[in-house]
């Protein structure tokens, strides 16, 4: 017999289950993804449409040049090491840095979290060398304002009231301090490009920024601007999956209306909890 | 060499924590051994211990950056001495909390029996003053709540609760204040008539605020709110568990190309290395 707060039989194999049915379709999903890699490395990669904002990167920077002002990157104060986000961010960080090297820009980087520092220092850097142009990488341009998500807001905005960026970019995990970025940047008259698969703060960034890169655009900008075949097969093989999700849902609705079939998911989802 | 190593950090972690997750409440690593979810916890410990480490070797860095920008007069050198500053006046604070928690613990925690009673001789004869419960209380349990009073006066200032909630807080609270203006601001921008998109953007903001304010609903029968309810319910919700689903997949997929290495924008140039 179960004491207080242990689970029941039944309770643990409903975990067994939930757990078996998250693996599989996690391992589905993977397995997908894996044959869109394959499949595009063997030359037949779906094509992949053009995201705006990912387009607009060069002329960003260039107009910032032209304007002898600098350009700015940053991830929010809460991306923390935790969110996946971060990493995502990095290729998009890199290529505004190679942007930055080969145009003879500036390039400001202010970071919220110390564990993220070395990660933003190595992008930039990185961005740099790509454009053979390490001469011009400043570390003290990869700035850690610590304090939380306002003080590093704050910090921010007056580093940008100071500096003057004249394009701004705003990528990652993003909570209410995008909203003071993105404003801060529109009195400074920036050119500002925003990604975040953040759903709530995707309008902020919609009435403030140029362009926006919205939910899985985000996911899809490094392998959409790095070009390889490998990722874009993966980009191809995530948009098959939807496809297969939207004809379940149709399927689902269409046999939900059939009164057996309803009892048998009624009886799935008791067995799922 | 280095790309290789930044994507065994990557890799090993996501693997690790992926077992973890769908290993809770698997069986156990061999007769009577650990699951692989309850390692975590040490592995955790693992992470509080290297953190600190870190933490000190920041400490010490940071230490010996400012103290070269002060000796040697460098361009804003002053405000290195603030962070000096700083520093120990918080470090002061939080040896003065230590001790306020230890004297806590000695003087106050034994004063709470005594309160308990009190409390106790208050609900069983009502009309009794606070006075009257404690001149009922015994010699000892008099005694410990004189040694808690005296407690009290004595720490009534706490450095770390005062730089808490009468400087950090309402600093925050002041920033969270300025996101009124900004979102006023963003949304009479938003809702200028620039564009095809821009003006369906306003109509539907139009009817979804006046729709669920009640003036709304009472101008226009009740039409107006049933109209905001399906724009939320219906065509808001729609577009955001479309989006929710694209994102999931997504997201899936960009963790796989990153545990896998594919992702060369984090993994380094091994160029230039010093």
């Amino acid at each position: 017999m179960p004491t207080d707060g242990e689970p029941t039989d039944d309770e643990s194999l409903r975990g067994h289950y939930r757990f078996a049915a998250h693996a599989a379709l996690l391992m589905l999903i993977v397995l997908g993804v894996l044959a869109g890699i394959w499949l595009a490395r063997r030359g037949r990669a779906l094509p992949i449409r053009d995201i705006p904002g990912l387009s607009a990167f060069d002329e960003a920077v260039a107009r910032a040049t032209e304007m002898g002002r600098p350009s700015l990157f940053t991830t929010g104060g809460v991306c923390d090491p935790r969110r996946v986000q971060l990493y995502a961010s990095m290729p998009l960080l890199r290529r505004v840095a190679a942007l930055s090297g080969e145009l003879g820009n500036r390039l400001i980087v202010p970071v919220a979290y110390a564990e993220t520092l070395p990660v933003h220092a190595n992008a930039t850097r990185d961005g740099y060398i790509d454009a053979g142009a390490l001469g011009n990488y400043r570390s003290d341009d990869v700035r850690y304002f610590p304090g939380g998500q306002f003080f590093f807001a704050m910090a921010t905005m007056g580093w940008m009231l100071k500096e003057q960026p004249a394009a701004c970019f705003y990528f990652g995990w993003w909570e209410a301090d995008s909203l003071m970025l993105a404003e801060t940047g529109q009195t400074i008259n920036a050119l500002q490009i925003a990604g975040t698969d953040q759903l709530y703060q995707v309008p902020f960034f919609v009435v403030a920024c140029d362009y926006t890169i919205i939910g899985e655009e985000f996911w899809a900008s490094s392998a959409k601007m790095s070009g390889e075949p490998g990722l874009l097969g993966s980009l191809g093989a995530q948009d098959l999956f939807k496809l297969a999700i939207l004809a379940l849902m149709v399927i689902g609705m269409l046999l939900c209306q059939h009164s057996g079939f309803a009892a048998w998911m009624a009886a799935l989802k008791k067995v799922l909890g | 060499m280095r790309a290789i190593l930044i994507w065994l950090a990557l890799l090993f972690p996501a693997v690790y924590y992926l077992l973890v997750f769908f290993a809770e409440g698997g069986p156990p690593l061999g007769e009577g051994g650990l699951r692989i979810d309850e390692t975590d916890v040490y592995v955790g410990r693992g992470i509080i211990i290297v953190l600190a480490l870190a933490i000190g070797l920041g400490v010490i860095n940071l230490f010996a950056h400012h103290a070269k920008n002060a000796v040697n007069k460098r361009k804003d050198w002053q405000y290195s001495i603030i962070v000096f500053v700083s520093f120990f006046v918080v470090v002061a604070a939080l040896l003065w909390q230590y001790r306020v928690s230890a004297e806590r613990a000695r003087v106050a925690d034994p004063a709470l029996p005594a309160l308990q009673q009190i409390d106790e001789l208050r609900k069983s004869q009502p009309g009794l003053t606070i006075r009257e419960a404690q001149a009922a209380l015994s010699p000892e349990h008099q005694a410990a709540l004189q040694r808690m009073r005296a407690y009290q006066e004595r720490y009534h200032f706490q450095p770390r609760e005062f730089c808490v909630n009468y400087v950090r807080r309402p600093l925050e609270a002041t920033v969270m204040a300025l996101l009124g203006f900004y979102i006023t601001y963003a949304a009479y921008r938003a809702f200028r008539l620039r564009s095809l998109e821009a003006t369906v953007m306003m109509l539907s903001a139009a009817i979804v605020i006046l729709g669920s304010d009640s003036l709304g609903g009472w101008l226009t029968g009740g039409r107006l709110t049933v109209w905001a309810d399906f724009d939320n319910r219906v065509l808001n919700s729609g577009m955001q568990r479309g989006l929710a689903i694209g994102i999931g997949v997504a997201t899936i997929a960009a963790s796989l190309r990153i545990m896998l290495g594919l992702e060369k924008g984090i993994m380094g140039s091994g160029r230039g290395e010093q």
